[in-house]
């Protein structure tokens, strides 16, 4: 492994590690019912296949933590094929937590458009 | 279970081999859940793709064994048990060894001693009944489901006695339920419980657990008994006027300070027998409920 691929890996996991606690609580808090955890690795990823921000497999670690903090709650239910499935939705603990960190991140965004010199960018 | 994926988790069982156990079988449990459930339905979603190409990029997407890793490691720090019981002593000395008193650790282990002869007797009946029902309709064909129902409840029971571990005596257990075989059909699931080596160990610790829970019950009550009733020797003795220890002898009033610092010593001393034996029973809890 080069010296280059591995500062990017480090800054992008560093990146990612906030990232994806505020993408998974807006992913549940937009979605009309629970949902397991595949198909919100496959929300996280979205239309574009190519370009991915953390690996599925980082986003384990990452709703049990949330659910722990209880922003996420989870029941099991069994599936009609297959092993039985983990639901989780947003609780309302949650949804306040989102609106407090959307507020941070746009502040975030804004910023560091300026910092990186590209003014804002819609 | 689909080659690709066995082989992965086989990769990455390998590099974690440096977590802890617990967390190896959790992060173990969410990839071979995750996997398991993409494989479904991305075939369903595209029949006639290429089974290979198909694993390849779903574990591709689910990150290497690596970056697994280095997830897993990051969220073992910030969740370590309640209770684990300190290494690091705050003063040295008589000091240093009094100071068990203001642990909680040494408290709850003391809890989970007092218990463990409630949890025993349950457990030991469960197996013993459960074993002996399900061995002796083996011979005809109800006793096959019912065994396997029975080794369900033992990996249950196991589980959440580990949880009783982690939160009493602070060793890190499990924290996923699984099941081995989920998915498959009954048969196979039967055949990996049985060849599971945690199946078997769980129902010998849960046979043990009795013997262990009256030893430990028995050696808590008594010892705090006794400290108790030395701290309390002046009250009973000037209170109520009752003699103290046996009925012809009465504590002579000088001897009165040295009879409550033993009883106050005894407590300081059971506290870290408790210590002690929470480790011990930890780790042995570890080696046999955990995978």
């Amino acid at each position: 492994m080069n010296t280059d691929s591995s500062v990017d890996r480090k800054f992008s996991r560093e990146l990612s590690s906030g990232i994806t606690s505020l993408a998974l609580l807006a992913i549940l808090a937009q979605a009309e019912e629970p949902m397991y955890g595949y198909r919100i690795a496959k929300e996280m990823s979205g239309k574009d296949e190519d370009f991915q921000l953390i690996k599925q497999g980082a986003l384990y670690p990452v709703l049990k933590s949330l659910e722990k903090n209880e922003l996420l709650s989870s029941r099991v239910e069994p599936s009609v094929s297959g092993p039985p499935r983990r639901y989780y939705s947003i609780t309302e603990t949650g949804r306040e937590a989102l609106e407090r960190w959307q507020i941070l991140w746009k502040g975030t965004c804004t910023l560091m458009n300026r910092i990186l010199g590209g003014d804002v960018h819609e | 279970m689909n080659k690709q994926i066995e082989n992965y988790l086989d990769g990455l069982k390998n590099a974690l081999t440096d977590l802890d156990r617990s967390t190896i079988q959790d992060a173990l449990a969410d990839a071979e859940d995750h996997l398991n459930t993409a494989y479904q339905i991305e075939t369903e979603e595209r029949p006639d793709a290429d089974t290979g190409e198909l694993l390849r990029v779903i574990i591709e997407r689910y990150g290497t064994p690596e970056d697994i890793l280095e997830q897993y490691s990051d969220i073992e720090e910030i969740t370590t048990p309640v209770f684990a019981i300190s290494e690091k002593k705050t003063s040295n000395g008589f000091r240093g060894f009094c100071e068990v008193v203001a642990e909680p650790g040494a408290w709850a282990a003391c809890l989970y001693m007092i218990l463990s002869l409630m949890t025993g007797i349950f457990y030991f009946t469960w197996v013993t009944t459960g074993l002996s029902v399900s061995l002796g309709l083996l011979v005809l064909i109800v006793g096959i489901p019912l065994a396997l129902l029975f080794l369900l409840s033992v990996r249950g029971l196991g589980f959440v006695e580990g949880r009783m571990v982690e939160a009493l005596l602070g060793v890190r257990m499990p924290r996923r339920a699984i099941t081995p075989g989920d998915g498959r059909n009954w048969w196979a699931k039967f055949k990996i419980i049985l060849t599971t080596r945690s199946t078997w160990t769980t129902l010998i610790y849960l046979f043990l657990h009795m013997p262990l829970g009256i030893i430990y019950f028995t050696l808590i009550v008594t010892l705090f008994s006794l400290g108790l009733s030395f701290i309390g020797a002046p009250v009973i003795q000037y209170g109520l006027h009752e003699p103290f220890i046996s009925p012809e002898f009465w504590v002579p009033y000088y001897a009165m300070p040295f009879v409550v610092a033993t009883g106050g010593m005894l407590i300081v001393l059971t506290l870290h027998l408790a210590k002690g034996i929470g480790t011990l029973h930890g780790r042995f809890a570890k080696i046999m409920l955990v995978s």
